[in-house]
C-alpha cells in the first residue's frame, strides 16, 4: 500500500521536506508508520509525545490501521489565535 | 388544530408537531425544533475588516447578547521582541475542525450565530489575527460559547505560528 505524508510547521524544517510517500504493508498502523518515519527523519524522535497525527482531515490514534491512499499529516501542537 | 389545542399558538418559534397515529385520542406532543446555528468561517490572508464585519451582523428579535473577541499579535514572543507572526494552516482540516466545534456549540448552547475570521500569512504586531462573534439570547451563553470556541480552537484547529523578528531600524 502507498500512503502520502505531509509535514506542517517546523516539522518541515526537521524533515527537510513538506511531504513524502511511503510503501507500507497491509495492516500497518499509524504508530508503525511513525516509527518508520523516525528512522528516516531522526529529528522527529524528540517530538514523539507531542506529535499530532491526522488521516485526511480527522485526528487519529496510533492504532489506526492505514488504508491504501491514505493522506497522513504530522504536525506539532497547534497554535491558532 | 390551533383551535383544538389551547395555547399552541403561544409556543415560541418553530416547532415540530408529532402525531401518534396509534393513539386513540387526539394527542399531539410538541417537540422543540433543534435550533440551527448560523455559521460563517473565513480563513484568509486579507486583513480583518472589523467595520465591515460589524455592518454585516444579523440578529433575530430574540437575541440579547453579542460577544465579539479580537485577538491581536503581541509585540513579544517568549520574552523576545518580534515584528510579526506568520500563520500557517492545513486549510482543509482547519475548516473541518472548526465546523466540528460549531456543531458542538449548536448542541451545547442556544447560540443563534457564530462568525469567525482567522488570518494566515504574515500579521504585524498590533494587527488582529482572530475575530470571533457569538450571538445568543443572553450574555452567559454568548460569553461561554465564545470562550469555549477559542480554547478548543487552540487545541484542535491546525494553525501554527512562527514569530518574525523586528525589522532592523533604517
Amino acid at each position: 500500500m502507498i500512503v502520502s505524508i505531509q509535514f506542517f510547521s517546523w516539522y518541515k524544517d526537521v524533515t527537510g521536506c513538506a511531504g513524502a510517500t511511503e510503501t507500507v504493508p497491509a495492516g500497518c498502523t499509524l504508530g508503525e508508520l511513525y516509527n518508520t518515519l523516525v528512522s528516516r527523519y531522526p529529528g522527529l524522535a524528540a517530538m514523539e509525545k507531542s506529535t499530532l497525527m491526522a488521516v485526511g482531515v480527522d485526528y487519529q490514534k496510533r492504532n489506526y490501521v492505514l488504508k491504501d491512499g491514505d493522506e497522513v499529516s504530522l504536525f506539532p501542537p497547534v497554535q491558532g489565535g | 388544530m390551533i383551535s383544538r389545542l389551547a395555547g399552541i399558538d403561544t409556543v415560541p418559534n418553530e416547532c415540530i408537531i408529532a402525531i401518534d397515529l396509534r393513539h386513540d385520542g387526539f394527542h399531539t406532543p410538541t417537540i422543540p425544533r433543534p435550533h440551527l446555528l448560523k455559521r460563517q468561517l473565513t480563513i484568509t490572508v486579507a486583513p480583518i475588516d472589523e467595520p465591515s464585519l460589524t455592518a454585516g451582523r444579523q440578529l433575530s428579535r430574540d437575541m440579547g447578547a453579542v460577544v465579539c473577541f479580537l485577538g491581536v499579535v503581541r509585540g513579544d514572543e517568549e520574552g523576545k521582541p518580534i515584528g510579526a507572526i506568520e500563520y500557517e494552516t492545513f486549510l482543509r482540516m482547519a475548516e473541518h475542525q472548526f465546523h466540528l466545534l460549531f456543531d458542538e456549540i449548536e448542541k451545547r448552547w442556544p447560540v443563534e450565530s457564530v462568525r469567525l475570521v482567522h488570518r494566515i500569512g504574515v500579521v504585524a504586531v498590533n494587527e488582529p489575527s482572530l475575530w470571533v462573534e457569538v450571538v445568543a439570547p443572553h450574555r452567559g451563553e454568548a460569553f461561554a460559547a465564545c470562550q469555549w470556541l477559542i480554547d478548543q480552537m487552540k487545541r484542535v484547529v491546525p494553525i501554527w505560528k512562527k514569530p518574525i523578528g523586528p525589522r532592523p531600524s533604517a
